[in-house]
């Protein structure tokens, strides 16, 4: 199954590109996602949203929409086509 | 009602009294700085110093005299009695004064147009209650931790375009368009590569 994870903002600047697709033949979750994506890039993204484990503060990440914060955050499961998307929230205003 | 009064709320506010909403009411509590001139268009030079509050009341009226307007020189916090409103502007600049912000309005289900400025990049969406989620549960974060990092530095052109979104949102509430409302997604409008992204909630 093919996987659209969008980055957006901050990232899409740090690492020139909007977004990916990853093919997956298992479910993954979405940690193990982050690691294809960062092997795919040439780039580890890791550092960039994980920090001691955890979603690094002002990183939101969407599961087709869903915020992986109210679900199991980064052991939340993909199990069917979707779209991710990586989103470092602005604060100012 | 407009809760803060610096860039975005500047610009917010400046179209809302052009446009002739019958009634506004806003939050500030700062002062003006040199460094706000850059994009707080309410403001000029010999106003620095001055309370953002009572020089963008002077300014709105001069602007529009026939909008009625309130401002409140205060910061909103948890015991703040917000007045009675149709819409909330969110052009608060720190994610801890929103969430207190949202827990103040969503029960009392005013719905709120939030906007969010860093850099070049900002974003967007429709809070209303009965139909999204709260803002806390839309964009969860440890908002202690990540107003610390807030960075400060801001793409004049991005304040403005976020505000006149925000009241372009707005005034499709207040007239009732919902087929084009900006709810249950999150416009993220990036002002360097000039493109603006939906993501569904």
């Amino acid at each position: 199954m093919k996987i659209q994870v969008k980055l957006f903002a901050t990232l899409r600047l740090k690492l020139g590109v909007a977004g990916i697709e990853i093919e997956i033949d298992n479910p993954v979750t979405i940690m193990e996602l982050l690691k294809l994506s960062s092997k795919k890039l040439k780039f580890d993204i890791i550092p960039e949203l994980i920090e001691d484990g955890k979603i690094m503060v002002g990183t939101i990440l969407l599961i087709n929409g869903k915020n992986i914060f109210h679900a199991q955050k980064l052991e939340t499961m993909i199990t069917r086509e979707c779209e991710v998307s990586v989103f470092p929230p602005a604060g100012g205003g | 009602m407009v809760a803060g009064a610096g860039g975005l709320g500047c610009g917010v506010l400046d179209l809302l009294a052009r446009l002739g909403v019958g009634t506004i009411h806003f939050f500030e509590f700062d002062e003006i700085n040199p460094s706000d001139l850059n994009r707080q268009v309410l403001y000029n030079s010999e106003d620095i110093g001055a309370s953002k509050c009572e020089t963008a009341l002077n300014k709105l009226k001069k602007i529009n005299p026939n909008v009625n307007i309130f401002a409140h020189c205060e910061k909103i916090n948890e015991k703040t009695e917000i007045p009675k409103v149709d819409l909330v502007f969110d052009c608060l600049d720190n994610f801890t004064s929103r969430y207190i912000l949202d827990d103040l309005i969503f029960p009392k289900k005013i719905p709120m147009v939030h906007a969010g400025v860093s850099t070049y990049f900002g974003q967007l969406t429709v809070i209303i209650p009965g139909k999204t989620e709260c803002f806390r549960k839309t964009i969860s974060l440890n908002a202690t931790q990540f107003d610390k990092k807030i960075s400060k530095k801001i793409f004049p052109p991005l304040v403005t375009t976020m505000a006149s979104l925000q009241v372009s949102e707005g005034v499709k509430y207040l007239t009732g368009d919902f087929k084009n409302l900006l709810y249950k997604k999150i416009l993220v409008v990036d002002l360097l590569s000039n493109s603006f992204d939906v993501i569904k909630l």
